[in-house]
C-alpha cells in the first residue's frame, strides 16, 4: 500500500491511498496519520480512489482516527470511494457517522 | 488352540494399544519441546505469555495453602516418630536432622507433587478434557491457532516452574513444623534443634529434592495434558479422564521416586 | 462459472472397517451458499471436517483457494485456515474468555494489530451480529443463541472468504434457529462470502441454500437448486424431504444380522 500525505494549506492534511487496504498495511496507516493526529491537524481529507478493497482493520483505522479527530474537534473526510469501500462504511452501519464525500470539491466544503 | 490364539492375540492387541499409547505420549513431549524451544528461534510466536503468567499465578493459589499445611503436619509428626525411637538410644537431639533431611531428599518433593497432582493435574484435565468434548480444540485448529502452543506450553512451563518452588516451600514449612513439635513438647531445646537441622543439611540433599521434584513436575504436567486431551464421550469422559490422570500421576510419581532414589544411591553416591 | 473455490475430488474415508464416504465430488463456487445435507450418520460431518483438514481422508483430494489440504504443510494449512471461518455445532466458545475476548483471539493471534484497533473491529462485529454491548459477558452467561452469534462474529472476525457451519440451527429454538438462518443469509451477501452450511434441518436448508446437494451413505445422490430438490424423483431424497418411515432408509436392522447378533453363527 502507498500512503502519501500531502499539507495543502494550514491544519488541511490530503492523505491519498493507494492499494488494498488490509490487515497487513493498516498498521502502517495508523502510523502515518497518527503523525498528523500528534501535530493536531484540523482537516484531513483522504483520497480513496486507487483502494479497491478495505477490510475490518482499515475500517477500524478510519474509527480510531474519527475520534481522536473529534476529541480536538478535527474534521475527517473520506472521498472518491469505490461502491464496494463505501458498503463496507454501510455494512458496519458507519456511513452515516463518517463524512463521505463524491469528490475533491465536495470534500473541501465537507471540510468548512 | 483356538484359545491359546486368542490369548496370544490378545496380549498383541494389548502391546499395540500400548505401542500406540506411547508414541502418542512421545510425539506429545517432542511437540512441547519444539514449541517452548526450538519455535520462537524459528521467527514463530512461541506461546502466550499471559496464559503461563496466568497458569503460575492459577497453580500457586490453588495448592500454597494445602502444601503448607501437609507439609508443616508430616515435619511435626515426623519429629514426634524420630524422637520416640530416637530417645531409646538417647539421642534425642538428633531429630531435627532427621527431620530436614527427611523433608529435603523424600518428603518435600513427594508431598508436594502428590498435592499438585490432585490439585493442579485434575484441573488441568478437567479443563483441557471440557475443551476437548465442546469442540474447544477443534475451534483452535480450525483458527489456524496451534494447540500446542497456545494450551500445553504455558501449562507445562508453569508447572515446572512451581512444583519446585512449592517443594522449597514444603521443606521450610517441613523443618518448622518439626521444630514447633520438637521445642513445645519433646523439650528439644531451639537453638540444639536448629543446629542440627541446618548441620545435617547439606547441599546435596536439597539438589536430589528439587531433582526429584522437577521430573515429578514433568509428569504430572504431561499426563495430565494428554488425558485431558485425548478424552472422548461427553462430559462423563471428562470425569473419567479426571480420575485417571490422578491415579496414573501418583503412581508415576512413587514409581519415579523410587528409581531416581536409585540413582541417586547408586550413581552419585 | 467462475473457478470453484472448494474443489472435492473422489473423496474416501473409513473409520476402521466402515467407510463413511464412498467418493464423494463437488464443487463450491464463490459467493454460493451451499447445504450439504442427510440424514445423521450420511456422512457430512465427516466431509465437512474434512474440508477444514479436522481429519484426512484415506483417498481424494480437496483443494481450497487451489491448495490441497492433504499435502499441506502445517505453517500452509495455518494460512489457509485464516481465510475461512467455522461455526461449531456447539459453539465452541472458549469458556475461559469473555465474549470480547472470544471474538479478538484470531485477531491477536494472527494479526499486529494494536489493541485498540482490535477493540473496535471486535465492537463491529458484534454489531453485525446484533450483540453490541455484550463483550465483558462471560460465555456462560448468554444464550445458546446469542454463543451462537458470538461464534459467528468470531467466524468472520478475520475477514474470510469461506465460512463453515455445521448445524446452525442445533439445540435452538425455532425461532431462534430462523433468526440464525437470516443472519447467515444476511452476512454472506453483504460480506459477498461463500457459505457451506451442513445441517438435516429441511427448512432451514431450503430457506438459505442456493443450491442443494444431499448425501447418503457417504454418496452424493442429488444436486440442484432447492426447488430441483424439492421436485428430486430420487427415493431417498423423496423420503427424506417428506420425512417417510418407508422407504430406502430402513429404521429396521435386516433380520439375518438381528438373528445373528441374539445366536450367533450357530445355525438356527
Amino acid at each position: 500500500m502507498k500512503i502519501q500525505v500531502k499539507q495543502e494549506s494550514e491544519g488541511l492534511e490530503l492523505v491519498e491511498l493507494q492499494g488494498d487496504l488490509d490487515f497487513h498495511c493498516s498498521p502502517e496507516l495508523r502510523e502515518a496519520l497518527s503523525k498528523l493526529v500528534d501535530r493536531q491537524a484540523s482537516k484531513i481529507l483522504i483520497d480513496l480512489k486507487q483502494v479497491g478493497y478495505v477490510d475490518s482493520s482499515g475500517l477500524a483505522t478510519f474509527v480510531e482516527l474519527f475520534q481522536k479527530m473529534k476529541r480536538y474537534g478535527g474534521k475527517l473526510v473520506l472521498f472518491n470511494l469505490t461502491q464496494s469501500v463505501r458498503s463496507v462504511f454501510e455494512i458496519a452501519k458507519l456511513d452515516s457517522i463518517f463524512k463521505l464525500a463524491q469528490n475533491r470539491e465536495e470534500a473541501l466544503t465537507l471540510a468548512q | 488352540m483356538t484359545k491359546l490364539e486368542s490369548y496370544f492375540g490378545s496380549i498383541g492387541k494389548t502391546t499395540h494399544q500400548f505401542l500406540i499409547e506411547v508414541a502418542k505420549i512421545w510425539q506429545l513431549v517432542t511437540d512441547f519441546f519444539y514449541w517452548a524451544i526450538l519455535a520462537p528461534f524459528k521467527g514463530k510466536k512461541s506461546f502466550g505469555r499471559e496464559a503461563f503468567s496466568r497458569q503460575l499465578f492459577f497453580m500457586g493459589n490453588e495448592s500454597l495453602f494445602i502444601v503448607a499445611l501437609v507439609s508443616a503436619s508430616v515435619g511435626a509428626v515426623l519429629a514426634l516418630q524420630a524422637a520416640y525411637q530416637l530417645k531409646e538410644f538417647g539421642a534425642l537431639m538428633y531429630t531435627g536432622a532427621l527431620v530436614s533431611v527427611s523433608m529435603a531428599r523424600e518428603l518435600g518433593p513427594i508431598i508436594t507433587a502428590i498435592v499438585i497432582a490432585g490439585r493442579v493435574g485434575a484441573s488441568i484435565t478437567a479443563e483441557l478434557g471440557t475443551m476437548k468434548v465442546q469442540e474447544e480444540v477443534d475451534a483452535l485448529v480450525t483458527m489456524g491457532i496451534p494447540p500446542i502452543p497456545f494450551l500445553v506450553v504455558p501449562r507445562i512451563l508453569a508447572i515446572i516452574i512451581m512444583l519446585p518452588s512449592l517443594t522449597v516451600l514444603s521443606y521450610a514449612i517441613g523443618i518448622l513444623g518439626g521444630y514447633l513439635i520438637s521445642t513445645t513438647s519433646l523439650g528439644i531445646g531451639s537453638e540444639v534443634y536448629l543446629q542440627e537441622s541446618f548441620d545435617a543439611l547439606v547441599a546435596k540433599d536439597l539438589m536430589t529434592g528439587l531433582a526429584k521434584s522437577f521430573v515429578f513436575s514433568l509428569l504430572v504436567g504431561f499426563i495430565a495434558i494428554y488425558t485431558g486431551l485425548g478424552v472422548r464421550g461427553g462430559a462423563e469422559g471428562v470425569g473419567r479422564a479426571t480420575t485417571q490422570s490422578v491415579v496414573a500421576s501418583i503412581i508415576a510419581i512413587i514409581v519415579a521416586d523410587g528409581i531416581c532414589t536409585a540413582v541417586f544411591y547408586y550413581v552419585f553416591p | 462459472m467462475s473457478e470453484p473455490v472448494i474443489e472435492i475430488r473422489n473423496v474416501q474415508k473409513w473409520f476402521g472397517e466402515r467407510r463413511v464416504l464412498t467418493g464423494v465430488n463437488v464443487d463450491v463456487h464463490e459467493g454460493e451458499t451451499l447445504v450439504i445435507m442427510g440424514g445423521s450418520g450420511c456422512g457430512k460431518s465427516t466431509l465437512l471436517r474434512a474440508i477444514i483438514g479436522l481429519m484426512h481422508p484415506e483417498e481424494g483430494s480437496i483443494k481450497i483457494f487451489g491448495q490441497d489440504m492433504a499435502s499441506a504443510t502445517d505453517d500452509e494449512k495455518n494460512e489457509i485456515r485464516k481465510k475461512f471461518g467455522m461455526l461449531f455445532q456447539g459453539s465452541a466458545l472458549f469458556n475461559s474468555l469473555t465474549v470480547g475476548e472470544n471474538v479478538a483471539l484470531p485477531l491477536k493471534e494472527h494479526t499486529d494489530l494494536d489493541d485498540d484497533i482490535i477493540n473496535i473491529i471486535v465492537k463491529v462485529k458484534l454489531e453485525l451480529v446484533g450483540l453490541t454491548g455484550f463483550e465483558s459477558l462471560k460465555p456462560f452467561e448468554i444464550s445458546g443463541g446469542m454463543k451462537k452469534r458470538v461464534a459467528l462474529a468470531r467466524a468472520i472476525a478475520l475477514d474470510p472468504k469461506i465460512v463453515f457451519y455445521d448445524e446452525p440451527g442445533a439445540g435452538l429454538d425455532p425461532i431462534t434457529a430462523s433468526v440464525i438462518d437470516h443472519l447467515i443469509m444476511d452476512l454472506s451477501k453483504k460480506l459477498k462470502m461463500t457459505s457451506v452450511v451442513v445441517t438435516h434441518e429441511m427448512t432451514s436448508a431450503f430457506r438459505i441454500a442456493d443450491r442443494i446437494i444431499v448425501l447418503q451413505q457417504g454418496k452424493v445422490v442429488a444436486e440442484g437448486g432447492p426447488e430441483a430438490i424439492r421436485k428430486s424423483d430420487h427415493p431417498y431424497v423423496k423420503q427424506f424431504i417428506h420425512g417417510e418411515i418407508d422407504g430406502p432408509i430402513s429404521f429396521k436392522e435386516s433380520r439375518d444380522s438381528y438373528l445373528k447378533g441374539i445366536f450367533g453363527d450357530e445355525e438356527i
